[in-house]
């Protein structure tokens, strides 16, 4: 059995510089999410429905 | 456990049926997992809390309404597991996550709840990723090889059945975390169609991509929970009022009439060769069985795992944002970092990854029409190393997420069915999974074509050396 405790643990112990990682990722996400949509008709709407019944 | 050293290998259906006709007793049964759970799990480490008196109660009160003639269905007196983002009453329900150590939530989940009144004896909370968040679900190893994470976010599940501590376990998929641990940990697990399945009392990661589902030894016994855990529940609004079919019926084994689309683009792309390799033999087999084959255009998806992970941070965010401001230290430093970059996501880009959501859905209704399912491989790799960060196949480098999350990803952003089963294992034995998709509602379909594929093969009858 573990707790929570211990994925914060291995997460320091790794070494890793997760905000780093993360800032990447944000940038990466917002390049790529903007790449696929320059690729769609213009057109396209949101999709989400906001069904009033 | 001397008794029955083998029980632990059976499906749901071969002990619900021995469960049934009394010649196996819940409390024996309960007590046998609670001793392997003993020995075994500190070396797995899937189980977050272990509930070895309330489990034992549950399973006297089965054994007495058995006898008494009682007998609710095949999940009576049956030991199951529940990831420990699933409310359970008066049971500690921790997300894995400092932020939640001490929570104790006052009511069920809804599927727990169903699971219960069905008659399942749970065992204990399984581990996940922190907050379902990610792919490697430390401290959890996977059974096959414990120098391997059993991948994520429902790792605890995935390698608890694996191990042959529980016979089924809840999970929940926002990229892949049913389908990833499936995969990793050589067993079976379904993402039912958005809305199929209540997620009332289960820790949100992202409300539009978020799917409850159960994950099991075999398709069978997929079939036999999910009829238990599907259907509309009037606490969660994302749940559809769509008649749940009969998924045993469906299991016929015959598969002759079933037309099986491959896509011809971008599940091809960056796979290990053993993987390649057991997805094409698995594809060859349904074929011989019968079933037709085809090829089919599944269109653009190269911006599908972005989107995923712009809705998903960004979702993620809003639900933690009052945690995250009053206890940042409290997080992880990865879920952290991921949480607060989540923050800072553009609306622009949240609303135009559901633009190309959107797109992408046409895309697979499109493929689908022509076909009644689709085939892929689960996971472009096996489970990687713990402390693994990097994933390399030929010139491709990912993060564990992304190599995680690019095939399953897009089946959360469409919201179709999706399973996965194993079928096959690459030279160091780490098993090897085949995704199975369906149309919107017809897990009935993909569930018969599992089945189909299980009972002509023997993947699954295949167990890690440490479950003895």
């Amino acid at each position: 059995m573990h707790t929570g405790e211990d994925t914060v643990t291995r997460e320091a112990d790794a070494g890793t510089d997760w905000t780093a990682v993360a800032t990447q990722l944000l940038g990466d996400v917002d390049r790529r999410v903007m790449t696929a949509v320059a690729r769609i008709d213009p057109e396209t709407p949101l999709g989400v429905s906001f069904d009033a019944r | 456990m001397d008794g029955i050293p083998d029980l632990w290998k059976c499906d749901i259906a071969a002990v619900g049926q021995q469960l049934a006709d009394k010649s196996l007793s819940p409390v024996e049964l309960t007590d046998v997992m609670l001793a392997r759970i003993a020995a075994l799990d500190p070396a797995v480490q899937a189980f977050v809390t272990v509930l070895d008196e309330s489990a034992r109660r549950r399973a006297a009160a089965a054994e007495r309404e058995i006898a008494a003639g009682r007998y609710r269905g095949p999940l009576h007196g049956i030991p199951i597991a529940i990831k420990d983002i699933y409310d359970t009453k008066d049971v500690k329900t921790t997300c894995c996550s400092r932020v939640r150590q001490d929570h104790v939530p006052t009511q069920d989940a809804t599927v727990v709840r169903r699971l219960e009144d069905a008659g399942a004896v749970v065992l204990g909370k399984v581990s996940t990723h922190e907050f379902a968040f990610g792919f490697d679900s430390t401290p959890t190893r996977n059974p096959w090889n414990t120098e391997h994470i059993p991948s994520g976010s429902s790792g605890g599940s995935g390698a608890a059945i694996a191990a042959g501590l529980c016979f089924a376990a809840t999970g929940s998929d926002t990229g892949g975390s049913i389908r990833a641990p499936a995969a990793a940990n050589g067993i079976a697990g379904i993402k039912p169609t958005y809305g199929r399945v209540s997620k009332y009392g289960v820790a949100a990661l992202s409300w539009s991509l978020d799917h409850a589902g159960p994950m099991a030894r075999s398709a069978k016994d997929l079939a036999i929970l999910l009829s238990v855990m599907a259907g509309h529940d009037p606490l969660d609004p994302d749940t559809k009022d769509v008649a749940v079919q009969n998924y045993a019926a469906a299991l016929t084994g015959e598969i002759r009439d079933v037309r099986i689309g491959v896509p011809s683009n971008y599940f091809n792309d960056d796979v290990t060769p053993a993987v390649a390799e057991a997805f094409d033999t698995a594809v060859t087999h349904l074929a011989s069985m019968g079933a037709q084959v085809m090829a089919v255009d599944v269109g653009d998806l190269d911006g599908a795992l972005d989107c995923m992970l712009a809705i998903a941070m960004a979702e993620a965010a809003v639900y933690h944002q009052d945690s995250l401001s009053g206890t940042p230290d409290l997080y992880g430093a990865e879920t952290r970092a991921l949480l607060e970059a989540g923050a800072l996501m553009s609306a622009s880009t949240y609303l135009n990854a559901q633009r190309v959501r959107s797109v992408v859905k046409v895309s697979f209704q499109r493929a689908l029409s022509g076909v009644d399912v689709l085939l892929t491989p689960t996971q472009p790799r096996t489970a990687m190393k713990v402390g693994e960060t990097v994933s390399r196949i030929g010139p491709r480098e990912e993060s564990v997420f992304e190599v995680s999350a690019r095939f399953c990803a897009p089946f959360n952003l469409s919201g179709l069915p999706a399973a996965s089963v194993p079928c096959g294992r690459c030279q160091d034995d780490l098993p090897i999974g085949l995704q199975i998709i369906g149309k919107p509602f017809d897990e009935a379909m993909v569930l018969r074509v599992a089945d189909a594929f299980q009972i002509t093969t023997d993947h699954h009858r295949r167990y890690p050396a440490l479950a003895g």
